[in-house]
C-alpha cells in the first residue's frame, strides 16, 4: 500500500470513528424524556398544525 | 382510536435506523465501487456526497417523519399532505410506498440467497466445488439457470422461508418486532463483521504465492488513490449513488420509522448516529473483508477480475472459494453469509413498513391485517423478478425503483419540505427537541445544494441516456418481455396505491 493510500485510509477511518464515537456517547448518556418510555407525552405540543385529527 | 406505537428506547431507534441503512451493499457494493472508481480517491467525492446529499436528506426525512407521527400518519402520502395543502401532494407520496415495495420484490430474493448460502457454507466440502468458476456455475444453477421455470426448487424454498421470517418479525410490531430484531441483530452483525475483519487481517498468503500477495496490499487495492479519476464525472456520480443507496435516503423508510418517535425526541444527533454507524460498517468493516481477502488468495490480476465481475459474483462466487481455502473456512463462511442475511433482514422489514403504516394510519386496518396483506402481495409480486431473473426483470426493477426512483423521490421530498413548506420552518422543525444546533451553513446546503444536486443528477441522466433507456435501445428483443413485465408491475403498483390514497382521503372527509 502506498503512503497516499495509508493517509486516505487513516483520514477516512479517523473521521468516521470520531463521529461515530461522539454520536454514541451522546445517545447512550442522553437524559431526554424518551429514556423514560412511561412518561406521559399528551401535554407535548404538536407543532403549528395543532393536535392530530380524530380519524374515527 | 387505537394508540399509535412508539419506539421503546433511543438506542433501539438508532439500531433500527442503522439496520435499515446497513444492507448487502455495505459489504458487497461499496468495496467494488471503491475499487472500480479510483480507489482511495473515491472517498473524496464519497465524503462530499455524504455531506451535501446523504446526511442533510436524512435529517429532513427524520424531521418530516416525526412531524407526521405527531399527526398519526407515518407514510409519505399523509406527510406530504401535512406539509403541502395541495390535492396533488398526497398522490406524490405514492412513490414513498411503491419504491420500497418495488425494491423489495427483488431484494427479498437476494436476501434469501444469503440465508441459503449460510447453510451451504457448512456443507461445501460435501458438494465438492473449489474454484471461483465452480461457484459461479453453482450460483447460476441456484438462480434458476437451466431450469424450465427459471427458478430452482431450493432457491424457491429459501425465498419462501425468507418471506416467512420477515412476516414473523413484522407481525410483532414496532417495539416488539422491528426494534427487538435490531437490538439483537445489529450487535450480532457488528460482532460477526469484526470477527471476519480480524480473520482477514491475520490471513497468511497461500503456500507458493509471492510475498507481495498479502493483506496490506489487499487494503492498498481499495485505498491506493488514482487522483486522475477525480476528473471523471462518472466517479462523482458513482459516489453520490453509493451514498444514496447506503444511507437508504429517498426510499420513504426513514420517514416512516421516524414517525414512531415522540414529538420532542431529538432527530439531529440520533439521525447522525444512525448514519455514522452505517458508515462504520461500510467504510471500516465492509472494505476490510471481501476485497483484501480476495487479494490474498487470487493476487492482483485475480482481484481485478473479481471486482469487475460485480458485487454478486464477489459475494456468492469468490467468497465461498476463499473460505474453502482458509483454516476454519466453513465457520467463517457461515458467519459471512449469515451476516449478509441479518443485514438484508433489517433492511427489508424497514422497506415494508411504509406500506404497513399507510394501511394502518390512513385506512384504519389492524396491524395484523396490514402486515398479512403487504407480505402476501410481496410474495406474489416477487415472482416477476424471480421468474424473469435471466430475462433482466430484476435489473429493470432495480433501475427504475432502486436508482432513478430514489433520486426522484428525494428531489420531490426535498422540494416539498424545503421550498413549499419553507426552509426556515423546516429548519425549525429539525431543531424541535434537538440536543445540538446544526451549523447554519447546513441550512444553505439543504435549501440549495441538495435539491440542485438531485435535479442535476436526474437531468444529466435524462439528457444523456433517458430516452434510450425508456425504449430499451440496448436490450436485445428476446430480453424485452420480462423487462416490460417488470415495468408493468411497477406501474400497476403505483395505480393501486393511488386508488387506495383516493379511498383513504374519501374516508378522511367522511369522518370530519
Amino acid at each position: 500500500m502506498t503512503r497516499a493510500g495509508w493517509i486516505l485510509m487513516g483520514v477516512s477511518w479517523g473521521i468516521i470513528l470520531v463521529l461515530t464515537g461522539w454520536c454514541l456517547v451522546r445517545v447512550l448518556t442522553s437524559r431526554q424524556h424518551w429514556q423514560n418510555p412511561k412518561e406521559d407525552i399528551a401535554h407535548l405540543e404538536h407543532g403549528e398544525f395543532g393536535p392530530p385529527p380524530d380519524r374515527d | 382510536m387505537p394508540k399509535r406505537e412508539l419506539w421503546a428506547s433511543r438506542l433501539g431507534v438508532v439500531l433500527a435506523m442503522a439496520g435499515n441503512a446497513v444492507g448487502l451493499g455495505n459489504f458487497l457494493r461499496f468495496p467494488v465501487q471503491a475499487a472500480q472508481n479510483g480507489g482511495g480517491a473515491f472517498m473524496i467525492p464519497y465524503f462530499v456526497a455524504l455531506l451535501l446529499l446523504g446526511v442533510p436528506l436524512a435529517w429532513c426525512e427524520w424531521a418530516m417523519g416525526r412531524l407526521g407521527g405527531s399527526h398519526r400518519t407515518g407514510s409519505a402520502p399523509g406527510v406530504f399532505h401535512l406539509l403541502w395543502k395541495h390535492p396533488a401532494a398526497k398522490y406524490l407520496g405514492a412513490l414513498g410506498i411503491c419504491l420500497p415495495l418495488g425494491v423489495l420484490t427483488y431484494y427479498l430474493y437476494v436476501e434469501s440467497w444469503s440465508l441459503a448460502y449460510s447453510f451451504f457454507s457448512l456443507i461445501w466440502n460435501m458438494i465438492g466445488r473449489t474454484s471461483v468458476e465452480d461457484f459461479r456455475a453453482f450460483l447460476g444453477a441456484y438462480q434458476g439457470g437451466g431450469h424450465r421455470l427459471g427458478v430452482s426448487a431450493i432457491g424457491y424454498l429459501f425465498f419462501a422461508i425468507t418471506i416467512g421470517v420477515n412476516y414473523w418479525v413484522m407481525s410483532g410490531g414496532i417495539a416488539r418486532g422491528i426494534e427487538r430484531l435490531a437490538r439483537i441483530g445489529m450487535p450480532a452483525l457488528f460482532l460477526m463483521a469484526i470477527g471476519l475483519v480480524v480473520r482477514v487481517l491475520t490471513l497468511d498468503p497461500p503456500s507458493g504465492a509471492p510475498p507481495e500477495q498479502n493483506v496490506v496490499n489487499g487494503l492498498g487495492f481499495i485505498w491506493n488513490p488514482d487522483l486522475a479519476s477525480l476528473r471523471n464525472g462518472r466517479v462523482w456520480l458513482a459516489a453520490a449513488g453509493q451514498v444514496f443507496f447506503t444511507l437508504s435516503v429517498g426510499f420513504g423508510a426513514i420517514q416512516c420509522y421516524a414517525s414512531y418517535l415522540r414529538r420532542r425526541d431529538d432527530v439531529v444527533v440520533t439521525s447522525l448516529s444512525a448514519s455514522m454507524m452505517n458508515e462504520f460498517v461500510e467504510v471500516i468493516l465492509g472494505a476490510t473483508i471481501a476485497i483484501p481477502a480476495a487479494y490474498v488468495f487470487f493476487g492482483h490480476a485475480g482481484t481485478v477480475e473479481v471486482a469487475r465481475s460485480g458485487a454478486f459474483n464477489l459475494g456468492f462466487a469468490a467468497m465461498p472459494s476463499i473460505f474453502l481455502r482458509m483454516p476454519g473456512g466453513a465457520f467463517f463462511g457461515w458467519i459471512w453469509f449469515f451476516l449478509l442475511f441479518i443485514a438484508g433482514l433489517t433492511s427489508s422489514v424497514a422497506l415494508a413498513q411504509p406500506a404497513v403504516a399507510f394501511l394502518e394510519d390512513e385506512l384504519g386496518w389492524s396491524h395484523q391485517r396490514a402486515v398479512r396483506s403487504v407480505w402476501i402481495f410481496l410474495f406474489l409480486a416477487s415472482h416477476i423478478p424471480i421468474l424473469g431473473f435471466a430475462g433482466g426483470a430484476l435489473d429493470e426493477v432495480d433501475f427504475w425503483a432502486g436508482t432513478i426512483g430514489l433520486a426522484l423521490f428525494a428531489l420531490v421530498e426535498s422540494v416539498i419540505f424545503l421550498w413549499i413548506f419553507g426552509a426556515e420552518r423546516a429548519w425549525s422543525e429539525i431543531h424541535v427537541g434537538a440536543e445540538v444546533r446544526l451549523p447554519r451553513p447546513f441550512f444553505y446546503v439543504m435549501k440549495y445544494a441538495t435539491p440542485l444536486l438531485l435535479a442535476g443528477i436526474l437531468a444529466a441522466w435524462a439528457w444523456q441516456q433517458g430516452w434510450d433507456v425508456v425504449r430499451m435501445r440496448e436490450v436485445p428483443p428476446e430480453a424485452r418481455p420480462w423487462r416490460w413485465a417488470a415495468r408493468l408491475m411497477l406501474i400497476g403498483m403505483i395505480a393501486v396505491t393511488v386508488a387506495l390514497i383516493r379511498r383513504a382521503w374519501a374516508r378522511r372527509e367522511k369522518s370530519t
